[in-house]
């Protein structure tokens, strides 16, 4: 977006450019070989064994889009699918606007107290799921979980509920805990962006007599834009993962109301050895996936400011 | 809330305070339904079985720190310790250098469409490592690296890393000054010496974020680490060492606790004393306007 | 210039990759070899015997020691002993990893030598021909140790895969003070009537105290225990069992409602939102007399009374789950913890030689002190308990329609009781379009 600017200021330097290209292909080298290795090759004989039928052993024999027709007349798991989209959405809302809150907060506190707040609220980050889990069955449970009580104290008996079992509301209760694990992530980023502003420009508006909401609109608001859908971008993908959170909190239950789409994989491939089936479904949800981040971003859109 | 807007305008000095105080007051309520995870895992790891269940949430009625030498003694933690440290610094070390390269080079180079290259990367991710790790493995096996301790797993960690570490970063370059990397130039000082002495102090609080993130993965993955040590008892991590206290009958809760206390205490230590760099990233980040 | 170094690297990407896809698709022959082992067995026999004399070191994987549990520990140590040159690496067992552990490195052709796993679950092994056969070691000696019958849970059309160890079925563990309290008399053995009759006993009489807890994934265990008892007779079972009666059958719904209605009526802890409790819910509330009954599995019913005693319930029974048959099927569902070796094993000789020990009278007996109970010749001991965690053990069926497909099974077995109770009508269909669909794959 600020290529045009610098495009003429390249060409008095053409002598540097070749030099500079190859250094830049050279930092490049390692990186693409690992991630060759890690993460395409896979994904290209994700993308192959979609078109088979493979159940682990042994060939695997060429089907064409067998896979990708079957997966669309397949109810139940599309349904694992929305499942997932509306995981995704919920917490993906939820954590974006509790991280951006959290940390426009702490840049507002002192250092020492700031560098507390930071620590406390990336340690959900730290737990590992299964105790996150165990501790969130039993604050939600229904008879003797901390929340229904809190309610109970409060008078407030209508608003009991058993979170984690009725078919309404089991999926929105999943998406804020996601949404409660993963804010601690975003503060972080969302931290480290307004750090990178210039303070000259928090000094100019100090004199104007901007207070800290003024500020943020029309300050740390534009220009965190960029780290913002960056985050966003990240956090949609990290939302469509849910499996720990949902494996340990409800297995996909009650039934299979809260079933997500990559339970729903891993049981077709390694439960009933259909890997090619599994591959399809990884894939559809990945295309989803991109044209989520693909409009979210498109709607982000804005130029770089320079400064 | 809007009346107290006006207020501070009026008043700006008083006005700020209040709104600290307020702030503070918030962050303080929010502390007690973000810390309480730790402290429920402290408070349980202290408890025996019967205890945990006959009620859950009282505080434990004697310190049974047995459960602590338990997960030392038999669950041989202090060696599942050292293989993840080993892991974590060889896998954090590489993600490190290798992103930092690949993203000041996606920024001088001004490859088209790189944001979306990466993006995709990123986002091929979103399959399963379970639905990952079968090519993986085969490719690690034909290779002959996966009876070498620790390689096929840091090498795995660095790989899945790279795409969502280098797009962090490379949003940061961004915002380094043009006018600073010209100016280097037309000194004359070399592209590497550019970065080592210009760029990287000012991403000082960007690498750390990174940094962190990429600590908390690498230390707590676990179905990539068990799948590579299947054949082995050598190079354990701790992940992989705690299925120990995860029993199919019961779960002994409080000796897990305690094991996952014995785990995270590291990474509270090291997000504590990397806490500093971010301040430091703040006064950089004065310079350059 | 940014065009040619775009071609760049683009050729460099393609170069590793071809690099990676060669190095994934020779992985796809040696998969081939692994599977021609599988049929030479002779040939591996001769290979593994030679190994084992000669004393060289021979490396083993196995997949079945669990925490907690004492005897394994003293099998391993007993191993060391008896084959000297044996070098056995244990991993923890953990149910929802072992597929997938054991199928990626059998992917990527490496071999693990001894699993843990279900006799009657080995579907999931055998469809894609992972399990090795082991019919040709099972000699009348070693069979002998198995009680009648015993084998057949793991032998799939003549073939012996699955060597079981231990059985395990359902049963209630009764807090009986809450019951005399309730002014239930608490029997050995429960007819389907009697026990909604003492639910019905103890919600009037002790509004605070929840009838019966059962965990999340063992609430469809009624309806695979309905699904062997409400025949009249063991051919009408067989057939439904094969597949050939419909879920439809008014029999079968009419079963599947008189679950739903315990549910409904509110017996099943904590009222709302007792399909979701996890294990450790349920454990906890029983140890706090929150609930009555609760249902366990044989094997977990001796720890579960050493932890009541603990919290002050001394008086904890464990009696037989409730049964609707009325004629000859005086069934109960069941299975067996097992252990097969995988087809692509490379000493398969030493890893029978470490089975024939793991399925030896001292190993039988060892897990019998434990409160085991084990289908083989070995006496209980002095293990007085040991009854009441053995009643049923001759009552067990081991075909279930859950095998007709793993995923009729997967979806009886966890969704089915359920989905029923939040929508009947499409729960009925999904079940008759899965038995249909594993109809015509057979």
């Amino acid at each position: 977006m600020s290529r045009t600017t610098t495009k003429p200021a390249k060409k008095k330097y053409g002598k540097l450019d070749k030099k500079l290209m190859f250094i830049g292909i050279l930092f490049l080298m390692p990186a693409t070989i690992l991630v060759a290795f890690t993460t395409i090759i896979p994904v290209v004989w994700n993308i192959v064994l979609s078109l088979c039928k493979w159940n682990g052993n042994g060939p695997m024999e060429f089907v064409g889009l067998e896979n990708f027709t079957k997966l669309f007349t397949d109810t139940p798991t599309l349904k694992t699918i929305g499942n997932s989209l509306f995981i995704a959405g919920v917490s993906t809302i939820f954590t974006m606007v509790l991280g951006i809150l959290l940390a426009l907060m702490i840049y507002k506190t002192g250092k020492k107290e700031g560098a507390f707040f930071r620590f406390v609220f990336y340690n959900p980050n730290i737990m590992p799921m299964t105790v996150a889990g165990l501790l969130f069955v039993f604050v939600l449970a229904p008879d003797e979980g901390l929340l229904n009580n809190i309610f109970a104290a409060m008078g407030l008996e209508s608003l009991q509920h058993a979170w984690l079992a009725e078919p309404g509301l089991v999926l929105w209760t999943l998406a804020i805990v996601a949404g409660w694990k993963g804010s601690g992530c975003i503060m972080m980023l969302i931290y480290t962006g307004v750090l990178a502003i210039p303070d000259s420009l928090f000094e100019s508006a100090k004199l104007d007599g901007a207070n800290y909401f003024k500020e943020v609109r029309m300050i740390i608001l534009p220009l965190i834009k960029p780290t913002i859908c960056m985050v966003f971008s990240m956090e949609v993908m990290w939302s469509f993962k849910t499996y720990d959170i949902v494996w340990t909190m409800t297995q996909g239950g009650p039934g299979s109301l809260s079933k997500t789409a990559p339970i729903s994989m891993i049981q077709q491939a390694f439960t009933y050895n259909k890997f090619g089936y599994a591959s399809a479904i990884g894939l559809v949800f990945s295309v989803i996936v991109l044209i989520c981040i693909g409009v979210v971003r498109r709607m982000l859109r804005s130029e770089t400011y320079e400064y | 809330m809007s009346t107290k807007v006006k207020a501070v305008t009026r008043r700006k000095w008083t006005g700020d305070r209040t709104l600290t105080w307020v702030i503070r007051v918030i962050l303080l309520l929010l502390t007690v339904v973000y810390i309480y995870p730790v402290i429920f895992a402290a408070l349980t790891s202290f408890k025996d079985l019967t205890e945990f269940y006959s009620d859950i949430w009282a505080l434990p009625k004697q310190f049974l720190y047995m459960n602590y030498v338990d997960a030392f003694t038999t669950g041989k933690i202090g060696e599942y310790f050292l293989n993840s440290v080993i892991i974590a610094v060889v896998s954090l070390v590489g993600i490190q250098i290798i992103s930092v390269m690949a993203s000041y080079a996606l920024t001088r180079l001004r490859i088209p469409h790189t944001n979306i290259i990466l993006m995709v990367l990123f986002a091929l991710q979103i399959l399963p490592t379970e639905t990952i790790i079968i090519p993986l493995y085969v490719e690690m096996s034909k290779m002959g690296f996966l009876h070498l301790e620790y390689v096929p797993i840091f090498l795995a960690y660095i790989g899945w890393s790279i795409p969502g570490s280098t797009i962090i970063l490379k949003n940061f370059f961004e915002t380094v000054p043009k006018e600073l990397l010209e100016a280097a130039r037309i000194d004359g000082s070399g592209e590497i010496k550019s970065l080592f002495l210009i760029v990287l102090p000012l991403m000082k609080s960007a690498m750390c974020t990174v940094a962190v993130m990429n600590l908390n993965f690498v230390w707590g993955e676990l179905m990539w680490a068990q799948i590579t040590t299947l054949l082995s008892d050598k190079g354990i991590p701790l992940t992989v060492g705690l299925l120990n206290f995860k029993g199919q009958i019961s779960t002994n809760w409080p000796q897990l606790c305690a094991a996952i206390c014995i785990v995270i205490i590291p990474l509270y230590i090291i997000f504590i004393c990397m806490q500093k760099y971010f301040i430091a990233g703040m006064t950089a980040g004065g310079v350059k306007g | 210039m940014r065009k040619r170094a775009k071609q760049f690297v683009a050729a460099a990407m393609a170069g590793v990759m071809a690099l990676g896809m060669a190095a994934c698709g020779s992985g796809d022959d040696s998969k081939t070899t692994a599977a021609g082992t599988e049929k030479g067995t002779e040939a591996t026999k001769d290979a593994g015997t030679t190994e084992g004399n000669s004393g060289e070191e021979v490396k083993l994987v196995t997949i079945i020691e669990e925490p907690n549990v004492e005897y394994y520990p003293v099998f391993f140590e007993k191993l060391k002993e008896l084959y000297p040159n044996y070098k056995i690496t244990s991993k923890t067992w953990d149910q929802g990893q072992v597929e997938k552990t054991v199928k990626t490195a059998f992917a990527g052709g490496e071999s693990i030598d001894i699993v843990k796993w279900f006799p009657n679950q080995m579907e999931s092994f055998l469809n894609s021909d992972m399990a090795l056969d082991l019919t040709p070691y099972l000699d009348d000696e070693w069979k002998s140790i198995w009680v009648d019958n015993a084998l057949d849970i793991g032998t799939y059309d003549g073939k012996t895969y699955c060597l079981p160890i231990t059985t395990v079925y359902p049963d209630i563990d009764v807090n009986v003070d809450l019951m005399e309290k309730a002014g239930v008399e608490v029997k050995d053995e429960w007819t389907w009537e009697e026990f909604v009759a003492a639910c019905e006993k103890i919600k009037t009489n002790l509004p605070d105290v929840f009838p019966f807890g059962i965990k999340d994934t063992r609430c469809g265990w009624f309806m695979r225990n309905a699904f062997l008892q409400i025949w009249d007779t063991k051919a009408e079972m067989e057939d439904f069992i094969a597949g050939n009666i419909s879920f439809k059958d008014e029999r079968v719904v009419a079963a599947m409602d008189e679950i739903t209605d315990l549910f409904v009526k509110g017996y099943a802890y904590p009222g709302e939102g007792a399909f979701s409790q996890t294990n450790d819910q349920i454990k906890a509330a029983f140890t706090q007399g929150k609930i009555a009954m609760m249902f366990d599995v044989n094997n977990g019913g001796q720890q579960m009374h050493e932890q009541m005693a603990e919290a002050g319930y001394k008086n904890v029974r464990t009696i037989g789950w409730p049964t609707m048959a009325k004629g000859e099927c005086e069934y109960v569902l069941g299975g067996c913890d097992g252990y097969f070796i995988p087809a692509n094993c490379k000493n398969v000789d030493a890893a029978v030689n470490v089975l024939k020990y793991l399925t030896s009278e001292e190993a039988f007996k060892l897990q019998v002190e434990r409160g085991d109970v084990v289908p083989a010749n070995v006496s209980a001991g002095d293990n007085k308990d040991a009854e009441q965690f053995a009643r049923d053990s001759s009552k067990v069926y081991p075909k279930e329609i859950m095998q007709l497909s793993s995923e009729l099974g997967t979806y009886v077995d966890l969704s089915l009781a359920a989905n029923y109770y939040y929508d009947k009508e499409s729960t009925l269909n999904e079940l008759e379009d899965l038995r249909e669909a594993a109809l015509a794959a057979k």
